[in-house]
C-alpha cells in the first residue's frame, strides 16, 4: 500500500532537477521534422503523377475515343483554352455558393450545439430530431429547393448548409459537453459565473472539437453546391457538368472536375489552418488521433 | 503582515485565523476557537432513480479540523473520502448532518473563495500555458495582486520559474501537478482540499511533491489531504483519519507525532519506519475489524 523509497543518488539532488526534463519543443528536431513532412507529401504526388502517366499511355495507345475517356491533355488544354472564357466564371459561382453554405452551416451548427449543450430541453427535443434528420437523403431534397427558392444561388447555399452543420453539431456537442468535471468544481468553487464558465471552460475546450467537425463539413460543402447545380442551375461548375455530358463534350466535364477538386482541397487546407490558428496548443498527431482527418 | 506570509517556511511567521500566533496546536489540544473544519453526524446517500439503487457513500462522520492542521484522509478505494472531502469543499450537500467551516456555513466560506482545490490529474487547461493556467483563478476573481506578486512567487517557489512559456503537455505529470498546487494557493485559500494529488505520479515525483508540498504549506492554514498511501499519509500529515468502505466512515484518527519540519532524511529514520509500522497495523487491525 506504501510506496518503496528510494536511497540513491537522487537524494542529493533538487526536487525539481530529479524529475523528468520537459520535452523538446521541436526546435532542435526542425531539419529531419521539415524532411519527414517533405517525404510524406512526395509519396502521394508520385503515385498520382504515375497514375496520370498511365492514364496518358493508356489513353494514346489504346487510342480510346475522346468522347469516353480524353487523356489529360487534352483535358489540361480544354482547362487552359476554356478557363478564361467560361470556367472561371462557373468556378467562382460554384466557389461562392460553397463557401456561402459552409460558413452559413458552421454558424447554425455551432449556435445549436451551444443550445443543445445548455437546455435539457433542446437536448431531449431537437438533439434526436437532428440525428434522425440525417436518414433524410437532403440531396433529394434539392428539387424542392429550387421549386421553393428558384435558380439562383439559394437552393444550392441550402443543400449546402444541410450537409455541413451536422458533423459541427455533433462534434461541438460532444465538445461542449466533456469537460473534466474537476474543473467545473474548480470553477465552482471560485464562484464563476456561467458566462466564465462557458467563455474560458467550455468553449476553448471545444474548439478541437468545433475544428474537426469543420474538417470533415468542409469536404460536404462542395458536394453540396454541385448537387445543388445539378437538379436546377444555368452557371456553376455542376451545371457545367451535366451540360458538357449531355454535349458529349468529356473533356470539358473532366476540366470541370478537376477544378472542382481543386476547389476542395483548397477549402480542406484553408480550414486546416484556420484549424491550427484556433486551437495553437493541440499538437498534430492529437488532431489526428480524434478527426481521423 | 502581508497575505504572502502566510505560506512562508516554518509555522513561526504564520498567522492563526483567530489572529493568534504561538505553537501550532497538536492533535490532542484543540480549542474550540482554533477549530477550522467541523463536521457532526455528516452523512450522505447518493440517490440514483430508484430507492434500492441508493449508495450510502458517508455514514454519521464527525470531524474537527485545526485551523493549523494537516490531516489526511486513508482508506481503500470507495470508502468515501472523495465524498466527505466534497462535502467540506461544498462540492456536494451531506443528505443528514452538518458541515461547519470557520463557524459558519459552508456556502459562506465559499462566497469567500475559502477553498484551495487539488485534484488527482492536475486538470490543467491545456490551452493555456503555465503562467496562464497559474493565473486562471485569479483572472476569474478579478485578483490583480495575486496575479501580479502571489502566482510568479509561487511558480518559483514550486521549482518550475522559466516554465511559463510552456504548454501543459510540455510538463511531466509532477510539475503539472505542481502547477496545479500553485493555482489551488493562488488566491491565498483559508483551505487546502487535496484529492489524491499524487496518486498520478510515479514513487520518487510522489516523494518529492510531498516534500516541495510540505513546504509551501508551512502549517499557515488547515490541510485536508486524501490518499491511499500509508507512507504519504505519515509523512505528511498530523493526523491520520483511518476511513472504511461500505458504507464510508471513519474507523480511527491516529495522531502522528513526528517533529516538523519534515524532510527526506525523516523518511529513513527508525522512528518514521516504527510510526508507519504502526499506522499499518491499525489499518490492518481496523479493517479486520470492520
Amino acid at each position: 500500500m506504501s510506496t518503496v523509497h528510494e536511497t540513491g543518488e537522487l537524494q542529493a539532488s533538487t526536487p525539481a532537477a530529479a524529475e523528468p526534463p520537459p520535452r523538446p519543443r521541436g526546435r532542435g528536431l526542425t531539419l529531419s521534422k521539415v524532411g519527414r513532412k517533405a517525404v510524406d507529401a512526395a509519396l502521394p504526388m508520385s503515385l498520382l503523377a504515375a497514375l496520370i502517366i498511365g492514364w496518358e499511355v493508356f489513353a494514346r495507345v489504346a487510342e480510346v475515343r475522346e468522347f469516353l475517356l480524353p487523356a489529360p491533355s487534352v483535358i489540361w488544354t480544354e482547362l487552359v483554352v476554356m478557363w478564361p472564357v467560361s470556367l472561371r466564371w462557373h468556378a467562382w459561382v460554384t466557389f461562392q455558393e460553397a463557401a456561402a453554405g459552409f460558413v452559413l452551416g458552421c454558424v447554425l451548427g455551432f449556435v445549436l450545439a451551444v443550445g443543445i449543450a445548455y437546455s435539457k430541453f433542446l437536448e431531449r427535443t431537437i438533439y434526436p430530431l437532428i440525428v434522425a434528420s440525417q436518414a433524410v437523403p437532403k440531396i433529394a431534397l434539392a428539387p424542392l429547393f429550387v421549386v421553393w427558392l428558384g435558380f439562383g444561388m439559394e437552393p444550392k447555399i441550402l443543400v449546402t448548409v444541410l450537409l455541413v452543420f451536422f458533423p459541427i453539431v455533433v462534434t461541438t456537442v460532444q465538445g461542449l459537453m466533456s469537460v473534466d468535471p474537476n474543473l467545473l468544481q474548480l470553477m465552482q468553487s471560485v464562484s464563476a459565473n456561467s458566462w466564465q464558465v462557458f467563455r474560458k471552460v467550455r468553449l476553448p475546450h471545444a474548439l478541437p472539437y468545433l475544428v474537426s467537425g469543420m474538417k470533415i463539413g468542409v469536404t460536404l460543402a462542395v458536394v453540396g453546391a454541385v448537387v445543388g447545380e445539378w437538379v436546377g442551375a444555368n452557371e456553376g461548375l455542376g451545371y457545367q457538368v451535366v451540360y458538357a455530358q449531355s454535349q458529349l463534350q468529356t473533356p470539358r466535364v473532366f476540366a470541370a472536375i478537376a477544378l472542382l477538386v481543386a476547389m476542395g482541397v483548397l477549402f480542406f487546407s484553408a480550414v486546416s489552418i484556420l484549424g491550427k490558428l484556433m486551437t495553437p496548443w493541440t499538437r498534430e498527431d492529437e488532431t489526428r488521433i480524434n478527426t481521423g482527418l | 503582515m502581508s497575505s504572502t506570509d502566510r505560506f512562508a517556511v516554518g509555522s513561526d511567521t504564520a498567522v492563526n485565523q483567530d489572529g493568534s500566533d504561538g505553537a501550532r496546536s497538536g492533535a490532542a489540544a484543540r480549542t474550540s476557537a482554533d477549530v477550522s473544519i467541523s463536521l457532526k453526524d455528516v452523512g450522505v446517500i447518493y440517490k440514483r432513480g430508484r430507492k434500492s439503487d441508493e449508495v450510502e457513500a458517508l455514514r454519521k462522520t464527525n470531524l474537527d479540523i485545526g485551523s493549523r492542521e494537516f490531516v489526511s484522509l486513508l482508506g481503500p478505494s470507495g470508502c468515501g473520502k472523495t465524498t466527505l472531502l466534497k462535502a467540506v469543499g461544498g462540492l456536494l450537500e451531506p443528505t443528514s448532518g452538518e458541515v461547519t467551516i470557520n463557524g459558519g456555513s459552508v456556502a459562506a466560506a465559499l462566497k469567500n473563495r475559502a477553498f484551495g482545490m487539488v485534484f488527482q490529474n492536475a486538470t490543467l487547461l491545456p490551452w493555456r500555458k503555465v503562467l496562464a493556467n497559474a493565473e486562471f483563478l485569479a483572472e476569474i476573481v478579478g485578483d490583480e495582486e495575486a496575479r501580479r506578486n502571489r502566482v510568479p512567487e509561487l511558480l518559483e517557489r514550486v521549482g518550475l520559474a522559466g516554465f511559463d512559456d510552456h504548454y501543459p503537455h510540455e510538463l511531466s505529470g509532477g510539475m503539472q501537478q505542481r502547477v496545479g498546487i500553485v493555482r489551488a494557493l493562488s488566491l491565498d485559500p483559508d483551505i487546502l482540499l487535496m484529492d489524491e494529488p499524487f496518486a498520478a505520479v510515479d514513487a520518487l515525483t510522489r516523494d518529492q511533491l510531498g516534500e516541495m508540498l510540505l513546504d509551501i504549506w508551512g502549517g499557515g492554514r488547515p490541510v485536508v489531504f486524501v490518499t491511499h498511501s500509508i507512507e504519504e499519509s505519515v509523512f505528511l500529515s498530523d493526523r491520520v483519519v483511518v476511513m472504511s468502505a461500505r458504507p464510508g466512515r471513519v474507523l480511527q484518527e491516529v495522531p502522528i507525532e513526528l517533529p516538523r519540519p519534515r524532510d527526506r532524511e525523516m523518511r529513513d529514520s527508525a522512528e518514521f519506519a516504527a510510526v508507519r509500522r504502526e499506522l499499518r497495523e491499525i489499518v490492518d487491525r481496523a479493517q479486520a475489524g470492520a
